[in-house]
């Protein structure tokens, strides 16, 4: 998949750039200032609106886009804080995009999809409680259980080792090697370990980090 | 590449009130998501305001009934005390006292709760999935309030009936069946119509401007506490005028 940002910035380097997310090939977007590379996913996923120019995802406009289809089984957006409803229980976090998309769902296989999933992070919740119950740690697994349940065509991920101790980390870095086959990923960090250990290509925008605004 | 500019005061509200208008009219398609969402909206706002609302409601019928006799025997006219329950009562009291608790409790609460949603990031998630959060979390949270509202004011009618009734025994050894036939010769269906559109109006405004308060919280805590008193001042500013402008309209169509 190719992802053109035509004239969404002014800045030199920033005009046109091109991401190409494919199989088997992490990217990973360095910004030590953390708003363009949020930005960017942020407007990837459309949580913001462009002032000018047009985001394209396989020469498709994203508008169109996201309109063809849902929009959470194309791009699957792990935020960096481990975000859940406080007002659900960990189940209903789950399952609401799920449900959401699907009025008839199969509640029973999506419960042994997901207890999978809860495995190969190694986490042991109960999930009939409230998110203030566990460490924010485990929530942000749990964020990536819940992308995951959606079998996004694309996975964008925000500062992935944020919040996490370092067993987790090493968890997380397993499960996303095990995954780079099935989802292209594009990761938004400053971690270096993690560049150096899972990332093939690094975009540096440390160059723009003057300013919050692209344009 | 950043976020546009939010539109300030009258025309932000109006274009929210427009889209979740528009979003009311497909609630159908994803009620089965909602629907939990309504029933837990109508179960806070309606079932749990139920012992505030008895209380006010038995207090206020018996303290008109105990006024209204007091004030009317000294003229002999004793028997109006009815009239007096209707008018202040159920054409006046029991909407903005209704509307007023419910304000209080869940005017603040839907502020509070999404303006926290919003400074958590909550908000951007359900928008990061394709939900539409006017459509997720403000229709469902309108639909409960307003009906909730007409229960809680169909309610406080009742059990303000039954409140003048049990102080008008105090008074005079007045049964029940009595009491009820001349209360019903003076209420008439228009009453009731204004009633009902009242509370509708009323729970249509307590929603609409408590959600669109706490969707407008930014990025700071600080905000909420802040949007939550904006959205109280603004809703009983609302229900007054409103309640003002349906008597005024009845009155002139009697």
């Amino acid at each position: 998949m190719i992802v053109v940002f035509d004239a969404v910035s002014s800045r030199e380097g920033l005009h046109e750039l091109s991401l190409s997310l494919n199989l088997d090939q992490v990217t990973q977007l360095y910004d030590p200032s953390e708003n363009i590379s949020r930005a960017i996913l942020n407007a990837m996923v459309g949580l913001d609106e462009l002032y000018s120019g047009e985001i394209y995802f396989d020469q498709t406009p994203l508008h169109d886009f996201i309109q063809d289809g849902p929009q959470i089984c194309k791009v699957g957006y792990v935020f960096d804080e481990g975000i859940m409803l406080s007002n659900l229980s960990l189940q209903e976090n789950l399952m609401l995009p799920l449900r959401w998309l699907n009025p008839h769902l199969d509640e029973e296989q999506t419960g042994l999809l997901i207890q999978n999933w809860m495995q190969s992070f190694e986490l042991k919740l109960d999930l009939s409680k409230r998110p203030v119950a566990y460490h924010p740690g485990q929530l942000k697994l749990l964020g990536f259980v819940r992308t995951l349940l959606l079998d996004p065509k694309v996975m964008l991920i925000d500062d992935p080792f944020f919040l996490l101790n370092k067993i987790e980390r090493k968890v997380l870095l397993k499960v996303l090697s095990e995954l780079r086959n099935t989802y292209p990923m594009l990761i938004a960090s400053i971690d270096d370990e993690f560049g150096a250990e899972f990332a093939d290509e690094v975009i540096d925008l440390s160059s723009f980090q003057t300013n919050f605004k692209l344009s | 590449m950043t976020r546009k500019r939010e539109k300030k005061s009258a025309a932000g509200f109006f274009s929210f009130f427009v889209a979740t208008l528009e979003e009311a009219f497909r609630v159908k398609s994803n009620r089965h998501v909602s629907s939990m969402v309504i029933f837990r909206q109508i179960l806070f706002t309606g079932y749990e305001a139920l012992p505030l609302i008895s209380f006010l409601a038995l207090a206020i019928g018996g303290l008109v009934i105990l006024q209204g006799t007091n004030l009317l025997t000294g003229f002999g006219q004793g028997i109006w005390v009815h009239i007096i329950l209707v008018t202040v009562v159920v054409n006046e009291l029991s909407g903005i006292l209704t509307a007023l608790v419910v304000v209080a409790r869940s005017g603040t609460a839907i502020s509070t709760e999404l303006g926290n949603m919003k400074v958590r990031r909550e908000i951007d998630l359900i928008e990061s999935f394709g939900i539409s959060p006017i459509s997720y979390l403000v229709v469902s949270r309108v639909i409960g309030v307003v009906i909730a509202m007409v229960i809680l004011v169909l309610y406080f009618n009742l059990v303000a009936v039954l409140g003048g009734w049990l102080f008008s025994r105090m008074f005079n050894q007045l049964d029940f069946r009595t009491f009820m036939n001349d209360f019903l010769a003076v209420l008439k269906i228009s009453h009731l119509v204004a009633g009902f559109i009242k509370s509708v109006c009323f729970g249509l405004i307590i929603s609409i401007v408590s959600t669109y308060q706490g969707m407008s919280v930014r990025r700071a805590s600080t905000e909420v506490p802040q949007r939550t008193i904006k959205a109280v001042v603004i809703s009983i500013f609302a229900v007054i005028l409103t309640d003002m402008l349906i008597t005024w309209l009845f009155w002139v169509l009697r």
